[in-house]
């Protein structure tokens, strides 16, 4: 005999009984509906918010874990135009080291020789290759992406090197603070 | 047929109104969407304070005015000393940090910094001489480019319509 839940048990007579048998609630359904409009809405929100976010700017210089970004409120939109990088340790020109700072400490020049060069060759292939656009003109725009850390006689020896090659527009990268309003604003 | 428009289907029959749009497509836009955007999405705002060197060219080349002045603010790592024409303002540091607008808190700026402040001294000066846009920023060899940076974005401080109220035309020298 097989073994059965304790409880009522009624004879064979009511086992599809409505009310004493198993009859009462009949077969579940196994078809089950997701509500798709909660998650459709999500949906939305989450492309609006994601696209009023988005930026090109973030193209244009890359956060290296050496370089962390001085804050500043002032700012304005960032152009694209060669990099010199300044760490801790190296001054880097469009992602390739030109200068330790440690050597940088022991001579006594007002320039970074090899920057100056890599930079004066950079400017000269820019002219070639806008040689035929006359809107095209060599502006002389460069970003300094420096690490909060570094000393200014380091910066301005960069700052030395990119003037001696023509770079004079010289632009500051940093980190936007708060919403980007001006901070008298915010009170 | 009795009223209403024919919609056709089965002869005789009537088809009902009722219909559901396809949703399965417009989930999967959607999650490729939110995809992309998630991975090309930059949380970091990167801008940029321009800076000329002392004596170099600048994008607002302004014409030369009589109504303004030589105005040097000299960063040292004692503080802040500002010459402007034949008078001089040292704004030395408060409990080791630079004095910008508050001596308790150097990142607030409002507009009850007073006079010994760096951001109160700038406007007095910008009071007296309303036409000035340029200014010297002088460093010593150990400042930090942190504190270089806040000085010139304080000179280029703006108000809510977003006009500069400072000296925007900042250059940048060295000491000596």
């Amino acid at each position: 005999m097989a073994i059965v839940t304790p409880g009522k048990r009624y004879g064979a007579r009511l086992q599809k009984s409505k009310i004493f048998g198993k009859g009462a609630h009949g077969k579940k359904g196994t078809f089950a509906d997701l509500l798709i409009t909660p998650l459709v809405d999500m949906f939305v929100i989450i492309v609006i918010f994601l696209l009023q976010n988005f930026s090109a700017s973030g193209d244009i210089l890359f956060l290296s874990k050496d370089i962390s970004l001085p804050d500043a409120t002032n700012g304005k939109d960032i152009e694209r135009a060669p990099v010199v990088q300044i760490t801790s340790e190296a001054v880097i020109l469009e992602g390739e080291p030109v200068a330790q700072i440690f050597d940088l400490n022991r001579d006594e020049y007002w320039n970074i020789p090899a920057l100056e060069e890599k930079l004066r060759d950079l400017k000269k292939r820019y002219e070639v290759i806008h040689s035929s656009d006359p809107s095209g003109g060599f502006k002389g725009d460069i970003n300094i992406q420096g690490h909060k850390e570094v000393q200014f006689k380091t910066i301005k020896r960069v700052m030395y090197s990119c003037n001696q090659a023509g770079y004079a527009n010289i632009n500051f990268a940093v980190m936007q603070a708060g919403s980007g309003k001006p901070a008298e604003e915010k009170k | 047929m009795a009223g209403g428009m024919d919609l056709g289907g089965k002869k005789g029959g009537k088809k009902s109104l009722d219909t559901a749009i396809n949703l399965v497509p417009f989930i999967d836009l959607m999650a490729v969407t939110i995809s992309f955007l998630i991975m090309t999405a930059v949380w970091n705002q990167i801008s940029r304070l321009q800076v000329s060197q002392s004596g170099g060219p600048s994008e607002n080349t302004a014409p030369p005015d009589t109504k303004t002045l030589p105005l040097n603010l000299l960063v040292t790592e004692r503080g802040f000393s500002i010459s402007a024409g034949g008078s001089a303002i040292e704004i030395p540091k408060a409990n080791g940090s630079y004095v910008y607008c508050h001596a308790s808190g150097p990142d607030k700026i409002d507009d009850k910094c007073d006079d010994l402040t760096l951001v109160g001294a700038l406007k007095k000066i910008k009071g007296d001489v309303p036409d000035q846009r340029n200014i010297t920023v002088q460093c010593e060899d150990g400042v930090k480019y942190d504190d270089l940076v806040k000085v010139i974005d304080v000179c280029n401080l703006k108000d809510s319509t977003q006009n500069p109220i400072l000296f925007p035309d900042v250059s940048v020298s060295a000491v000596g």
